[in-house]
């Protein structure tokens, strides 16, 4: 493989994992606001765009750990499941970092102290929302790594 | 009894007023699994709990039988979760009575619980369930189980949130989350100050609390809690009935990850802490310093902790706290509890599976 191609799939790699991670990091804080709206916690524009910054400074690079280390391992698979099922490339690729990071989360919550180390994943609509952001994260991956179909008439196969 | 003398000279954070003192510290009783409170019998022995589930006995002699207590309650004993408190009632010279708390359940539906029972010397008598926590929670961290008594006999217990559930320590549908006023058969006194609330748990004393494992009542009736904040949101309270203590609407912590919990330190209607510590230190007992052999530390708050590795002095003035000191950081223990004995002296648990009893004491 040419030197050029690995710079570009580590470059995609650090991508995906950043969209993923900044997509992760707002599901975090707007649920978060959103359990304390329902407890009458006022909350404007300026202190959602704070809470959200302050989350992006100090949560993501938690986040951003676990997305990499999960994408490390489901975006090779979800390549190899790709080339076997090439319509559904880009649901494999989703569905890797949208199960990997469950993996993660499930990884953390066993190994750390805490019950829950993500605490919007304590409600499955905050779960399933991680999860999709990470999916869309990986996603792109799969989107921005796919081969070039062949130009020109395809008489067999 | 193995014995050991260690010198050691108190560290001071803040100048002036504050006063180093020296002591020597004795080991009373090791190889204790987790030892998690510790009350003195009339007779010069002492009770210790494990969390493991075992009650344990030194008796006057300061031998500690090999033994455990019979008759104490099975605790459900699972990360944070076990046997914790005991507290011997007002009147246990006469009545024998005794409290303890633990958690009851399983992991998918556990409780914090609190039975009494009638201690004849040897074992517990009449152990029997008084309280338990609704709703159950899915877990093992997070139950609070301090107990203090106040003047009119009924008895305060602490509770925690659950950590999964932090939001609910705003509810008060529910005991989460709360310190809840009870008489000593259990049951709900009747001037509660939630009691006659639509929806409200009778029992409820105060809410917004995250972790409480520390609290005491002064002679002056003054109640004062510390508890568990996340990072950097450790608290000393002030306690009043009726009271909203802020957990999770206001913190002065952050997640462990990092992420945010409120974007707020103070709302209207929330209590503010007497102290909040950041770093944070693990606050896990606390007594109020009255004994004779330390005049430097009358009046003092001394509250225990675990990953602070030391015991915090808190000097009080009025209703506020004044300068702070950290005590026995040169032993490198985590610490489970702290007593001041009937004589004076300063005792601790140690927080470890082969825990220990020490008395600390003036060196000269």
């Amino acid at each position: 493989m040419k030197l050029m191609t690995v710079l570009r799939i580590v470059f995609l790699y650090v991508l995906a994992v950043l969209v993923a991670t900044v997509l992760g990091t707002l599901v975090q804080t707007q649920f978060n606001l959103a359990a304390l709206q329902a407890m009458a916690v006022p909350v404007d524009g300026a202190t959602r765009l704070h809470s959200s910054l302050h989350d992006l400074r100090f949560f993501s690079p938690f986040l951003a750990v676990m997305v990499a280390a999960c994408l490390l391992l489901a975006l090779p698979l979800a390549e190899a499941l790709g080339r076997i099922f090439k319509p559904w490339r880009w649901l494999l690729y989703f569905l890797a970092g949208f199960v990997g990071i469950w993996a993660a989360c499930e990884l953390a919550n066993y190994l750390l102290p805490m019950p829950t180390f993500i605490a919007a994943t304590r409600e499955t609509p905050g779960l399933l929302s991680l999860m999709a952001a990470v999916g869309l994260g990986s996603a792109l991956f799969g989107r921005l790594t796919k081969p070039k179909a062949r130009r020109g008439l395809r008489v067999l196969g | 009894m193995n014995k050991f003398t260690l010198l050691g000279s108190s560290l001071l954070l803040c100048a002036s007023a504050v006063t180093a003192a020296d002591y020597q510290v004795e080991t009373l009783a090791d190889g204790l699994s987790n030892p998690w409170s510790l009350a003195f019998l009339p007779d010069g022995g002492m009770l210790v709990t494990e969390r493991s589930g075992q009650l344990r006995l030194i008796d006057a002699a300061g031998q500690l039988r090999a033994e455990p207590v019979a008759g104490v309650p099975e605790a459900f004993v699972n990360g944070q979760s076990g046997l914790m408190e005991v507290a011997l009632a007002p009147d246990f010279a006469e009545s024998g009575e005794l409290f303890l708390s633990y958690s009851c359940g399983t992991r998918e539906a556990s409780h914090t619980c609190l039975a009494a029972a009638t201690f004849n010397g040897e074992a517990l008598e009449n152990t029997h369930e008084i309280f338990r926590v609704q709703p159950a929670k899915k877990g093992s961290a997070h139950y609070g189980g301090r107990i203090a008594f106040l003047p009119d006999n009924t008895l305060l217990l602490t509770l925690g949130d659950g950590f999964d559930y932090r939001e609910q320590a705003q509810n008060t549908a529910n005991h989460l989350g709360s310190i809840v006023r009870l008489n000593r058969d259990g049951s709900a006194p009747e001037d509660n100050p939630f009691v006659g609330q639509a929806d409200a748990m009778p029992e409820l004393y105060s809410i917004g609390h995250r972790n409480v494992q520390g609290i005491l009542v002064d002679d002056a009736g003054r109640v004062f809690s510390h508890e568990h904040g996340p990072r950097g949101g450790d608290e000393i309270n002030l306690i009043e009935a009726g009271k909203n203590y802020g957990w999770p609407k206001i913190t002065y912590g952050i997640d462990y990850n990092g992420s945010q919990i409120s974007p707020y330190t103070e709302l209207p209607g929330l209590e503010q802490p007497l102290v909040y510590w950041d770093p944070s230190i693990a606050p896990s007992g606390m007594t109020l310093y009255q004994g004779e052999l330390f005049p430097e530390w009358q009046g003092s708050l001394l509250v225990s902790a675990l990953a602070g590795k030391e015991v915090r002095r808190v000097e009080l003035k009025g209703n506020a706290a004044g300068e702070q000191e950290s005590l026995f950081t040169e032993l490198d223990q985590r610490f489970r509890d702290v007593r001041t004995g009937p004589d004076g002296a300063v005792y601790l648990l140690t927080d470890s599976p082969s825990g220990q009893l020490l008395r600390v004491a003036p060196a000269n």
